[in-house]
């Protein structure tokens, strides 16, 4: 075999395997991140804010948790939430 | 953060197995079409489209793990394998679970694709459209997250430079007075007219795969 092919060859292994460790190195980071940037998330929208309604009346509000959400049933109320997005668990059953 | 473990990692591993299957459709179709010219090597981007399935593959088994483990969204087993089965959100459920049997279809069928007549390949790798809507729809109807600004960019970016792509690959086929776009393994291209006028007498991939030296996906 000549030894310029075999570069060649060398070269685009080389290559080749850069880019799939890169890819399984991108994919993972990104799912990591994706996972700790919904836990971040979904932490920040439980978290009791203080909102101000009307003229000058100051109104506690509480973000539902996931917990919470035991006592309630629909997917309107859990869609609304932020964070939360479409998501609607069954209401009757959560086991956690 | 415990409790909700699996959620978020079921949530995040549907996310990035969408973002890795967007990935692999377009280097599938990139190749297919040669849209890309010479400036990207062909094997690279075949080596590169079957490395991103495979990967897809397993991030959808830790979605679909994550989901079963979760006690959120009370998905069983048969609930994430046959469709309409969940009583959560059946229909946008089912849009990913035929996404993920079209997705092991694809990765089978490529796996034995020696073993395989070159047209029932050919048909069952071009369910990867079927299968890139479905988990599109899937995505928009039951992901809980396509609501923030940069996973909705990314989304429709993705979504775009596959549709352009596939654009791509159908003017190639209707483009039959043109010289063939695939000068490069016509056999991964079964959309192109290339793949038509002359269906490959050899198994594919062939000339690729000593090329590339990549293990067979």
């Amino acid at each position: 075999m000549e030894p310029v092919s075999d570069g060649g060859r060398n070269r685009r292994h080389q290559r080749a395997v850069r880019t799939r460790v890169g890819a399984a190195v991108a994919a993972g980071l990104g799912f990591g991140a994706a996972v700790a940037g919904f836990a971040v998330h979904d932490r920040s929208t439980t978290a009791t804010t203080v909102t101000t309604s009307g003229d000058s009346a100051t109104t506690p509000t509480t973000t539902p948790s996931l917990d919470q959400f035991d006592d309630q049933s629909g997917a309107d109320q859990f869609s609304a939430t932020p964070g939360f997005g479409s998501a609607a668990p069954d209401s009757t059953s959560r086991g956690s | 953060m415990g409790s909700h473990l699996w959620w978020y990692v079921a949530r995040a591993a549907g996310l990035t197995a969408w973002v890795l299957l967007a990935l692999s459709t377009a280097a599938g179709v990139a190749t297919a079409t040669r849209v890309l010219g010479r400036r990207v090597p062909s094997g690279w981007l075949l080596a590169t489209h079957r490395f991103l399935g495979g990967l897809a593959v397993t991030f959808v088994g830790v979605h679909v793990v994550g989901l079963v483990a979760d006690s959120w969204v009370h998905l069983g087993p048969l609930d994430v394998l046959v469709p309409l089965a969940s009583g959560w959100r059946p229909v946008a459920v089912a849009w990913g679970v035929v996404a993920a049997w079209l997705l092991a279809a694809v990765e089978l069928t490529s796996l034995v694709r020696g073993r395989l007549p070159v047209q029932v390949w050919r048909w069952v790798h071009l369910a990867s459209y079927v299968l890139f809507v479905s988990s599109t729809l899937h995505l928009f109807s039951a992901g809980t997250d396509t609501y923030g600004l940069v996973i909705r960019s990314v989304v429709v970016l993705l979504t775009g430079v596959v549709a352009l792509l596939t654009i791509a690959a159908a003017l190639a086929v209707t483009g039959r007075d043109e010289p063939p776009v695939a000068t490069v393994a016509p056999e991964s291209a079964p959309g192109s007219a290339h793949w038509r006028d002359r269906p490959p007498t050899r198994p594919p991939y062939a000339d690729l795969a000593s090329r590339a030296r990549t293990p067979s996906a």
